[in-house]
């Protein structure tokens, strides 16, 4: 993995690439955000999906922010020869392509979707202090993340039980054991784990023991998570933008970063079933206070 | 093949017939869709349950827990009687967990997804358990190209019984069964009420016009048939009334032309019957003076007369003859004509009848050279023996007066129950085209000039006449120049007792001796008879009446050998009268009554006493062979009837 720290010029007038996985919904969403962010410090950027950019004839652009997997998958193997910023993709998913993107000298960063280990670590103890013994499965994605939440488990004071499940092996007999030692689990992303087809079970499976799956997205608070921390599309394409905002100003691109802003979900009806009390305002407090703890020195 | 139905089977079968297959087509496409739905509904059923367990068993299957599939399928198996089998198996095939008795030899393939199918009395549903799909793969968690299509489990074998399936099937078919039959009830009442409606006139119609047809003319079409057909109604009334009028008119006429030709009838009638009844009186009248005469003309001949004188008795003593025998034909034919004939049949012996005969036509023969020939047969015949002789003697008197030479046969015949007399002759014979004619009156063949001593024609006339009174067949067969021969048919009679053996031959040249009495009030008759009788040697004693005749009896010292006596007296005493009274003076006497007509009582009267009688005019001949019988030692009562 290479990364350029040297910075650059700004240079008035310059238009920022934004290269969409495909047009609207959430790509739109964080693309807006990001493009307000260039706008603030006078460069401009246009929108559009990554196959549109790649249309023969086209002068390369300073920067190109690839939003979603596919627009940087795309991107990173096309011959563009522009610095390329990832955003709205898990970190698997850039490191997938990191070194391809990485190759014939182009630089490349990303803002990642998944949380720091160590804010999922803090909210847990915020939300559910009495519940120690924290459930975690890795896939062969997700697993590098191992070593940092075992090191945060281990600064807060709580178990961390964890479990890894090999390529085609069963995910129900690991499980079982996994909750069995647990208060709760905590789904890190990885799509050979957790997936349309498995939620459902994994979901039964620790609602019979009667302890609570921490997700990671909004469609998993649906689905009967009991809360999720994650950033939106905005929160992540307006900390791109702010990157290439101070890139364009000259400063260097930073190393890959987890998002800086973040949401928390959770499931009211789950958290009454397993007779869980929360207050009204809970989400806003628990933010207010990871921020707090974020933003101490 | 054409069935013949009347007009009720037609129409019966033009109205019910498409309302039983309309009732019929209805129920069978009731049942039919009811059949369908059930299956339908059935299978939908098995399906819908199977799918309910597939959900269920989803996190058993995930889970790989048998222990829980197992109590489900168990719990599923008992919560349904009527479910027989269910199982769970894995993708591979493996059985999870089972329950109940499976009608499947193997496991079904899981390959061809979801199916539904009917195996022996159960309908079996196989149903992949699908993994549940929840949408979490978003940009959050990137597939990053992970095969993210359904997953398939296991599966789900669902076997459900059939019975209470086909116990509904059954009790629908009996509902759709009960159905079509009030349907077709009701279809055939509605349809039986409609065609009565349409029949019922018709028929009445029919019925009327048979009447009709049998005559009944004031037969008419009801006014409720005629709403159905009130041309036709008004038709056959107009008709019906047309044909009354016609037959009343015609009937009129007809009554006046019966009662015309009724009176002109009766009117020739009542002529015809005043011409017998005065023929029948002037005959009686005429018998009287020509008994004598024939008396006096054989007495005549019996006297020693000059030789030239002898010839001419002789032609007088035929011309009597003819006289009587003319007289006798009248007086029959007018007492046919005038209905004074009835049949009496009786049983007697055909020889008494032969016996008779030959004493009265033996004399004659002989006088004209004929043989007279009787072949006696011992028979007893049943029919009116009276009738029956006047019939042969008219048969022999014929073929005597039509004879020249040879003679004449009387012969019977039996065959079967019946008797045939036949009367042969010797004689000129009758041409084939006449032998219907001769038994039409006063009809002579061979007697162009109508010689009297022929006749007069009216012999087989009365013969025909007799014949058909007496219901008797009788006939004639000839050949000209041959002879002929006259016969009638007779039923046989029953056997009964011989009063009297047949009457041997006479002899009419011997003398009698004895006492004859003559009681006649006719003074010539008398006179005739007692000479005659005189002739033939007896003593005679004349009287008017029976007193008399006593008085002379013991005047000459004489007691009767016979008495002949007429039937009317001038004293108002009938004949048979006088000879009681002669009886009760001079003991059993033999007694023989003249009479100038049959009467029935008087014969009856006769018979009692065993006398005997005989109609005036009386041959001389016959009565001397009835005299010469009569005054034998022990003498039969001979009677002309």
């Amino acid at each position: 993995m290479t990364y350029t720290w040297c910075g650059r010029a700004a240079a008035a007038g310059e238009t920022v690439w934004l290269a969409l996985s495909d047009g609207g919904g959430p790509y739109a969403e964080a693309a807006e955000a990001a493009r307000r962010e260039i706008q603030r410090g006078g460069a401009s950027a246009e929108i559009a999906t990554w196959q549109q950019f790649l249309a023969p004839g086209r002068a390369p652009p300073p920067l190109v922010i690839a939003i979603g997997s596919g627009a940087y998958a795309g991107l990173a193997e096309s011959d563009l020869r522009a610095p390329l910023l990832a955003t709205l993709l898990p970190r698997a998913a850039f490191e997938r392509h990191a070194e391809r993107a990485g190759r014939q000298g182009r630089t490349a960063t990303a803002v990642y979707l998944d949380q720091p280990p160590a804010r999922l670590l803090d909210l847990l103890r915020l939300t559910l202090p009495e519940r120690r013994r924290i459930g975690v499965l890795y896939g062969p994605e997700s697993r590098q993340w191992a070593p940092a939440l075992r090191q945060a488990s281990a600064e807060r004071g709580v178990t961390l039980a964890v479990a890894e499940m090999a390529a085609g092996a069963g995910l129900f007999p690991l499980l079982q054991d996994l909750i069995d030692g647990s208060d709760m689990l905590l789904a890190m992303p990885d799509p050979h784990v957790f997936n349309s087809l498995t939620v459902q079970n994994i979901l039964t499976a620790t609602y019979r023991r009667r302890i609570p799956l921490i997700g990671f997205s909004p469609a998993y608070v649906k689905a009967g998570a009991l809360l999720a921390v994650y950033s939106t599309p905005s929160q992540v394409g307006a900390q791109a933008g702010e990157i290439a905002r101070a890139w364009l100003a000259g400063r260097p691109l930073p190393a890959p970063q987890s998002p800086r802003e973040f949401s928390i979900g959770v499931n009211g009806d789950v958290a009454r079933s397993l007779g869980i009390a929360f207050a009204p305002d809970a989400t806003e407090k628990w933010i207010e206070q990871l921020r707090l703890k974020e933003r101490a020195p | 093949m054409r069935l013949s139905l009347g007009l009720r089977g037609r129409m019966l079968l033009a109205t019910i017939l498409p309302a039983i297959v309309v009732a019929l087509t209805l129920a069978a496409i009731l049942l039919d869709r009811q059949y369908r739905s059930l299956d339908e509904a059935m299978q939908a059923r098995v399906r819908a349950d199977a799918l309910q367990l597939a959900s269920t068993a989803e996190f058993g299957v995930f889970a790989g827990n048998r222990e829980v599939l197992q109590a489900l399928v168990r719990a599923t198996l008992s919560g349904d009687g009527d479910v027989l089998a269910v199982s769970i198996y894995d993708p591979a095939g493996v059985p999870l967990a089972a329950s109940g008795k499976s009608t499947l030899a193997q496991a079904p393939a899981i390959s061809v997804g979801e199916q539904v199918f009917q195996q022996g009395d159960a309908t079996v549903a196989v149903v992949p358990i699908l993994r549940s799909r929840l949408p979490v793969d978003d940009f959050y968690s990137d597939a990053g190209g992970l095969d993210s299509a359904g997953q398939v489990d296991g599966y789900v074998v669902f076997e459900m019984s059939r019975r209470r399936l086909d116990e509904e099937r059954n009790r629908q078919l009996l509902i759709g069964v009960a159905i079509a039959v009030v349907g077709c009830f009701f279809a055939a009442w509605l349809a039986l009420s409609l065609a009565r409606g349409v029949i019922r006139p018709i028929l009445h119609i029919g019925d009327v016009v048979d009447r009709i047809g049998q005559g009944d003319t004031t037969a008419r079409v009801a006014r409720d048939a005629a709403a159905v057909m009130p041309g036709l109604e008004e038709g056959i009334n107009h008709m019906a009334q047309r044909v009354g009028f016609t037959q009343d008119f015609l009937k009129q006429q007809i009554d006046t032309a019966t009662a015309e030709l009724r009176q002109r009838k009766d009117e020739a009638e009542r002529a015809n019957s005043a011409k017998s009844r005065f023929v029948a009186a002037a005959s009686h009248d005429l018998r009287q003076p020509l008994h004598a005469l024939g008396l006096f003309v054989s007495q005549l001949g019996q006297l020693p007369l000059q030789p030239e004188v002898k010839p001419l008795v002789r032609h007088i003593d035929s011309s009597v003859q003819s006289l009587q025998d003319l007289l006798e034909s009248l007086l029959d034919s007018s007492r046919i004509d005038a209905g004074l004939v009835t049949a009496k049949p009786a049983d007697f012996p055909l020889a008494d009848l032969f016996a008779r005969l030959a004493l009265e036509y033996n004399g004659p023969a002989e006088e004209k050279g004929l043989e007279l020939r009787v072949r006696y047969r011992d028979l007893w015949l049943r029919t009116d023996p009276r009738l029956l002789e006047r019939i042969l003697m008219n048969f022999i008197g014929n073929a005597l007066r039509y004879t020249a030479r040879g003679g004449v046969l009387l012969a019977c015949r039996k065959h079967g129950d019946k008797a045939t007399i036949q009367v042969w002759d010797t004689g000129v014979g009758i041409p084939p085209g006449q032998l219907q004619a001769i038994f039409s009156e006063y009809v002579q063949l061979s007697n162009p000039e109508r010689n009297h001593a022929k006749g007069l024609g009216l012999g087989l006339s009365i013969c025909d006449r007799l014949a058909r009174l007496l219901g008797l067949a009788q006939g004639v067969r000839s050949v000209p120049g041959r002879g002929s021969v006259f016969w009638i048919e007779v039923p046989l009679g029953i056997a009964g007792e011989t009063e009297a053996a047949p009457i041997s031959e006479v002899t009419t040249s011997s003398q009698i001796e004895g006492t004859v009495v003559v009681i006649d009030g006719d003074e010539r008759a008398a006179t005739g008879m007692a000479g005659l009788i005189a002739g033939w040697g007896c003593r005679v004693i004349g009287a008017a009446s029976s007193l008399e005749a006593i008085a002379r009896c013991e005047e000459a010292g004489l007691v009767p050998d016979l008495v002949i006596t007429d039937t009317l007296l001038p004293s108002g005493e009938d004949g048979v009268a006088a000879g009681l009274v002669l009886r009760r003076r001079y003991g059993v006497v033999p007694v023989l009554v003249l009479s100038g007509d049959v009467d029935d009582h008087l014969l009856a009267n006769a018979a009692r006493r065993h006398f005997a009688l005989l109609v005036k005019p009386v041959r001389p001949g016959k009565l001397r062979a009835i005299v010469q019988q009569m005054m034998a030692p022990d003498p039969p009562p001979p009677s002309e009837s």
